[in-house]
């Protein structure tokens, strides 16, 4: 927990709330099922789906078509909504694409592209304030 | 420890006169009393709610601690980094100052290695309290991997308990001979376990030679041990990438903390000791002297490593660290920050420059309040390097965010501290807290050495 700089792991702090549904089934790795109080998760880009052939739940789910999933090996990338496959090094290049805290030299695998021919005005967002939710 | 084994000695008739005489001084008072029984009552009982609490978190999850995603390392951790700390002044007393050839530990060093064995215990007990599945805790030897700091710490922190547990039996064997026939009016259950630990012995000059030898190797394996202890646990912090924790000193850093906690936890036993057990002839005014000097030694070591720790990276203010140091040095945990360092480490050691400073009462005050600091200081170490990570925060509700100890995380804390006390009075008060035939030898070489 304390040693991850991308804050990408949550706790079981208490008995997770979809824990009954599992009950019972032996632990799946790839699913990280059944959820069990007092354990580590995080994301795992849905290995469940990818052994499958199909892309992540998120990828595949998100409208605006902002993420895009692949191989780094077979340089290829998928966008989950336009089901568009690119070649990942161009996209990287022609987009200025980077890494968070590459630095770190933990080598993460998740790159961003910073945004461009926007068609609506920007709001500036909450930064590097948490807020409360009442 | 006998450093000259001249052999003379422990064969005489002045060793055997001064073992005798020690002895009836030292063992008056050990044994179960009144007092004895009412205090353990009162520590048990305590014990019995703070472990009510402990089962209301086994039950529900840690989610009854203030502790969450942002802030998952909070008053257990920094409990256990304090527990780790103040066992070390076993190794400082004992090996270092013993090895060295200071005559006038002696006395003290049974006192150092009962903090040492409290404390190392319990640390080992103060991390299950942090797991999320202590049912697990088996796993950690079956399936640790050596690449884990976790791994390193439970093999150190285990190895250093057993060796301090020994060191404080080892040499107490004599001791328990002399002892087990002259305990009058206590339970057969403490004779046997007198009769058992003594392991028959004769106060053969050859079994002196043997148990110098013994002492001597326990002495010296503790000393890498001990720095391992808490170079390793402060390697938990330091391998991690985060500001605040990312830092190349931390070894030397923590190692001079624990031996300012040490020093302080020796002072409040020996002057608890001293009046309980009516032992002021054996820990002198000149012994608290002497070791305020040690403490002051200790206590500036400390500040120096504070000074690296906090001006080097303040001086650069790197993006991170700048935000961890404004809420250390202005911010949030200003209060906190400048009070321990103040407070609790350099009023402290000015006034204990003063020679009537170092006497045993306001030794005891300053103890307890730079006891107090260290437990605070270790908070300060573990939980706001957490409140700021790389990445923002966002959108998530204020107390994921800022950690407030619960009443049932401070509960199971308070369970630690009353277990050190048991143990502590258990070891001192059914044991000769003072070695007694290290103080016959001694005697005895000197007063031989006059006629």
């Amino acid at each position: 927990m304390a040693a991850c700089p991308y804050s990408a792991r949550m706790f079981h702090w208490r008995e997770p709330v979809a824990a009954s549904q599992d009950q019972g089934s032996e632990y799946n790795v790839e699913l990280n099922v059944p959820q069990k109080k007092g354990t580590i998760s995080k994301c795992l880009f849905s290995a469940d789906r990818l052994r499958d052939g199909m892309l992540p739940y998120c990828v595949s789910a998100c409208p605006n078509g902002v993420f895009y999933f692949g191989d780094e090996n077979e340089n290829a990338v998928t966008n989950g909504t336009t089901k568009e496959t690119v070649n990942l090094k161009e996209l990287l290049e022609q987009n200025g694409g980077y890494r968070l805290m590459a630095e770190l030299g933990t080598k993460p695998r998740v790159y961003y592209l910073p945004p461009k021919n926007r068609i609506f005005e920007f709001k500036k967002g909450p930064d590097t304030e948490y807020k409360e939710i009442t | 420890m006998p450093d000259n084994m001249t052999g003379s000695v422990f064969g005489s008739e002045k060793y055997r006169e001064k073992l005798d005489l020690i002895s009836s001084d030292i063992l008056k008072n050990v044994g179960i009393s009144k007092g004895f029984i009412i205090w353990m009552g009162i520590l048990f009982a305590a014990l019995a709610a703070c472990l009510y609490a402990y089962s209301l978190q086994l039950k529900i999850g840690l989610g009854v601690t203030g502790l969450r995603d942002v802030t998952s390392w909070g008053m257990y951790i920094a409990n256990f980094v304090f527990f780790v700390a103040t066992s070390l002044v076993g190794m400082l007393i004992s090996c270092v100052l013993g090895l060295s050839g200071a005559t006038w530990v002696k006395p003290i060093s049974r006192i150092a290695e009962i903090i040492a064995v409290a404390f190392a215990a319990v640390a080992g007990l103060v991390i299950i309290s942090d797991m999320g599945r202590p049912d697990r805790l088996p796993y950690v030897f079956l399936f640790g991997r050596v690449q884990s700091p976790i791994l390193w710490d439970v093999s150190v922190v285990t190895t250093y308990f057993v060796l301090s547990l020994l060191l404080w039996l080892f040499p107490m064997i004599p001791d328990l001979a002399v002892a087990k026939g002259k305990l009058k009016g206590q339970p057969a259950v403490l004779s046997k376990a007198y009769e058992l630990l003594s392991f028959r012995w004769i106060h053969n000059e050859e079994q002196y030679k043997i148990i110098g030898q013994g002492v001597r190797i326990l002495l010296i394996l503790i000393i890498p041990t001990a720095f391992a202890i808490h170079t390793v646990t402060s390697w938990l912090f330091a391998v991690t990438p985060r500001a605040g924790w990312d830092s190349t000193i931390f070894g030397p850093y923590f190692i001079s903390g624990a031996f300012v906690s040490g020093t302080a936890a020796v002072i409040i036993a020996m002057y608890f000791f001293r009046n309980s057990y009516k032992l002021s002839k054996y820990l002198t005014d000149s012994h608290f002297d002497k070791i305020g000097k040690v403490f002051i030694l200790v206590s500036i070591l400390y500040i120096y490593f504070n000074i690296n720790e906090f001006l080097v990276p303040g001086y650069k203010l790197k993006a991170a660290d700048a935000i961890h140091l404004r809420e250390l040095f202005t911010g949030e945990h200003a209060f906190l920050f400048w009070g321990v360092q103040l407070f609790g480490l350099v009023i402290p050691v000015l006034l204990m420059l003063f020679r009537s400073v170092r006497k045993p009462l306001p030794m005891l005050f300053i103890s307890i309040i730079m006891l107090a600091a260290a437990w605070l200081k270790r908070y300060i170490i573990v939980v706001p390097p957490q409140a700021h990570p790389y990445l923002p925060v966002q959108n998530v509700p204020v107390e994921w965010v800022v950690y407030k100890p619960t009443l049932i995380e401070s509960l199971v804390t308070l369970a630690s501290i009353l277990l050190v006390l048991i143990i502590v009075t258990l070891l001192s008060k059914l044991f000769p807290v003072i070695p007694i035939w290290e103080l016959a030898e001694e005697e005895a070489k000197k007063e031989l050495k006059e006629t």
